[in-house]
C-alpha cells in the first residue's frame, strides 16, 4: 500500500468514527416507543356519569353509565313507585331517562379488531340482525355508546319484600363480523 | 503469477479457504433456521430467508474489513488476506439473495415496477424512524456488486491499479449505508437491545481496529532519518538483517525493502506491483523477492519481474559503511538495477562487515 492510500484509509475511518455512531444514536432515539396497555382515557372525563353497573372480563370492561346531575329524576321515580297503584314508570319520566344512560367499554387486551358491539332488544331470538347495533370495537382504549333506547329499565316491583327494588337489567353481545359468530355476552341485572 | 488470465488460478490454499467459506456459510444458515423454527415458528420461508442472508452478509462484511488491519498488526493473519476477494465474493452473492426476496416480499404485489416501489412506495426522508432504508440497501448492493465482478486480476490490469484501487475502496461507504440500512430498518421494529448491541460492537471493532492499524502506519511513515553525505542517509546497522528477509523504511514518504540475499544487500521499492502488498513482508524464493500476498516476483538487482513477466519495481542505491547500512531515498527508474558495478549492492557483506 502506498503512503498516500494509508493516509486515505486513516482518514475515512476516522471520519467513520463520528458518523457511524452519530447514525446508531439517532436511530436509536427514533425507535417509535412502545404503546402502553393503559387506558387512552381517563376516568377523570366523566365526571358527572357514575356507574350503576359494571363487569370486567379480564380482557375487556362493561361500565353502564348514569348521568345523575340530569338523572335526578330517580328519587322521583322511586317515589312515583311508591305508589303501588302504579307499578309501571309514566312515559314521560321514562323519556326523560332515556338519554342519560351510556356505555363504556374498555378494551384491554382483546386483539380482534372487527368486534361489534349489540344490545339485545329482541330476546327471543339470537340472530344479531335483530338487535341493536351500538358500535365497533377497535384497538386499546375508552369506547362510549349512548344507549339511546331505554335499557329494559325494569323497574322491578316485588311485592313480597318489604324494600321495592328498582333494577338495570341489559344484555350485550361482543360479535366477530368476519368469524360470523358471537364471541361473548354480557347480561347485567343491578339494583339502582 | 500467470501469463495469461484464468477465471481462478486453483491452488491447495483456495481450495482450502473456498471449503472454509462455503462450511461456514451453510452450518451458519442451517444454524439460524433451525433456532428460528424453534424460537419463531410463525415466521415464513421467505421472512427466514430474508433474516438469515442479511444476517450472515453483515457478518462476512465485518470479517472481510478486519482482515486487512488484523494483517497490519499481526503477521498471523496473513493467509486470510491472500484470498481474501473469495470472502467478498462469497457475501456478495448472500447480500444478493437478500436483496432479491426482499424486492420479491415487500415489492412485487402490487402493479408498480418493483425498483420503482422501491423507491417510491415511501418518501419519508424527513423521518428518521420512517426513513427509506431499503434505498440504501440497494445502493450498497450495487457496490458490492461492482466490487464482486471487478474483483479478478483482468480487471484490476484493464481498469488501471489506481481506478481498480478507489472503487474497491467504495467497501467502506457500502459498509456505512449498511449499517444505517440496520438501524433505520429492521432496529426500528425490533426493539430488542440486543440488535443494536451487536451492531454498535461490530462498528467500534471495525473503527478500533482500522485506527489502530492506521496509526502505526503513521508513525512509521514518520520515522525521520538524518541525512548523510551524498544522499544516502543512515537506516540501520548491518547485522540487524536475516538471510532472505527484508527490513523496511521509510524515507521521503516511500517505504522502501532492503534484502539481504545471498549475503548481498538489496533496495527496492516496497509496493507490490501486483495490488499493492508489502514485498518487504515477503522473502526470497528461487533467487526472486515474492510478494506475501499473492506470490508475485522481483529479482532483487533490477526489480523485474522474471520473465515472461513484465512488472517493473523502483530499484535503490544502497551501502554498507563500517557495519552500518546507507540508503539513496532518489529511485532508479523502474527496472533499472541500481548504479553499481555489481548491479544491486555496493559493498557486499563479509564476515569482517558484520
Amino acid at each position: 500500500m502506498t503512503r498516500s492510500l494509508r493516509k486515505r484509509h486513516l482518514q475515512i475511518w476516522a471520519l467513520w468514527a463520528v458518523l457511524i455512531p452519530v447514525g446508531i444514536i439517532a436511530a436509536w432515539m427514533a425507535v417509535p416507543k412502545k404503546v402502553t396497555q393503559e387506558l387512552l382515557q381517563s376516568e377523570v372525563l366523566r365526571t358527572n356519569d357514575d356507574t350503576i353497573a359494571f363487569v370486567d372480563k379480564g380482557d375487556y370492561s362493561i361500565n353502564i353509565l348514569l348521568d345523575w346531575s340530569k338523572a335526578n329524576k330517580i328519587p322521583l321515580l322511586r317515589k312515583l313507585y311508591d305508589e303501588k297503584d302504579k307499578p309501571e314508570p309514566t312515559p314521560n319520566v321514562m323519556d326523560s331517562l332515556k338519554n342519560e344512560f351510556s356505555l363504556e367499554f374498555i378494551n384491554k387486551e382483546l386483539n380482534v379488531s372487527s368486534l361489534l358491539l349489540y344490545q339485545v332488544t329482541d330476546s327471543t331470538t339470537n340472530d344479531v340482525d335483530k338487535q341493536e347495533l351500538l358500535g365497533r370495537i377497535g384497538g386499546r382504549g375508552s369506547r362510549y355508546f349512548s344507549l339511546e333506547l331505554p335499557p329494559n329499565l325494569v323497574l322491578g316491583h316485588d311485592h313480597e319484600f318489604v324494600y321495592e327494588e328498582r333494577f338495570y337489567k341489559a344484555k350485550f353481545i361482543l360479535y366477530d363480523i368476519i368469524k360470523k359468530q358471537a364471541i361473548d355476552s354480557v347480561i347485567f341485572k343491578t339494583p339502582l | 503469477m500467470s501469463v495469461g488470465y484464468a477465471a481462478v488460478g486453483w491452488n491447495r490454499q483456495k481450495k482450502i479457504y473456498d471449503w472454509l467459506i462455503f462450511g461456514f456459510c451453510v452450518l451458519y444458515l442451517f444454524t439460524f433456521v433451525g433456532l428460528t423454527a424453534l424460537f419463531n415458528p410463525d415466521y415464513t420461508f421467505e421472512t427466514v430467508l430474508i433474516r438469515s442472508t442479511s444476517t450472515l452478509a453483515v457478518l462476512l462484511l465485518h470479517i472481510i474489513l478486519s482482515i486487512g488491519p488484523l494483517a497490519r498488526l499481526n503477521k498471523k493473519f496473513l493467509p486470510l488476506l491472500y484470498n481474501r476477494r473469495h470472502l467478498g465474493v462469497t457475501m456478495f452473492c448472500i447480500a444478493a439473495v437478500h436483496g432479491v426476496f426482499s424486492i420479491l416480499q415487500f415489492h412485487t404485489l402490487g402493479n408498480v415496477n418493483p425498483f420503482v416501489s422501491l423507491f417510491t412506495s415511501n418518501t419519508n426522508f424527513n423521518s428518521i424512524a420512517g426513513f427509506p432504508f431499503q434505498a440504501l440497501g440497494f445502493f450498497a448492493l450495487i457496490i458490492l456488486f461492482l466490487m464482486a465482478i471487478t474483483s479478478h486480476d483482468f480487471w484490476l490490469h484493464n481498469l488501471s491499479p489506481k481506478v481498480w484501487k478507489t472503487l474497491h475502496m467504495f467497501v467502506y461507504l457500502a459498509y456505512l449505508l449498511i449499517v444505517m440500512h440496520v438501524m433505520l430498518g429492521v432496529i426500528q421494529y425490533e426493539t430488542h437491545p440486543v440488535f443494536v448491541i451487536l451492531v454498535s460492537l461490530g462498528a467500534v471493532w471495525l473503527i478500533a481496529l482500522h485506527l489502530i492499524a492506521g496509526t502505526k502506519e503513521v508513525k512509521k511513515d514518520n520515522q525521520k532519518f538524518d541525512p548523510a553525505a551524498e544522499g544516502f542517509v543512515y537506516v540501520s546497522e548491518a547485522n540487524d538483517f536475516e538471510e532472505g528477509r527484508a527490513k523496511i523504511f521509510c524515507i521521503d514518504k516511500e517505504r522502501i525493502a532492503v534484502y539481504k540475499h545471498e549475503n548481498k544487500l538489496y533496495a527496492i521499492h516496497n509496493v507490490c506491483k501486483h495490488q499493492g502488498g508489502p514485498l518487504g513482508e515477503g522473502k526470497v524464493v528461487d533467487g526472486c523477492i515474492t510478494c506475501p500476498w499473492h506470490g508475485y516476483q522481483y529479482l532483487p538487482h533490477n526489480g523485474q519481474s522474471p520473465p515472461p513477466f513484465k512488472e517493473k519495481v523502483s530499484t535503490y542505491d544502497v551501502k554498507l559503511s563500517e557495519g552500518k547500512i546507507f540508503l539513496n531515498p532518489k529511485p532508479n527508474p523502474e527496472g533499472a538495477p541500481s548504479n553499481s558495478p555489481e548491479g544491486g549492492e555496493l559493498y557486499p557483506l563479509t564476515r569482517k562487515d558484520e
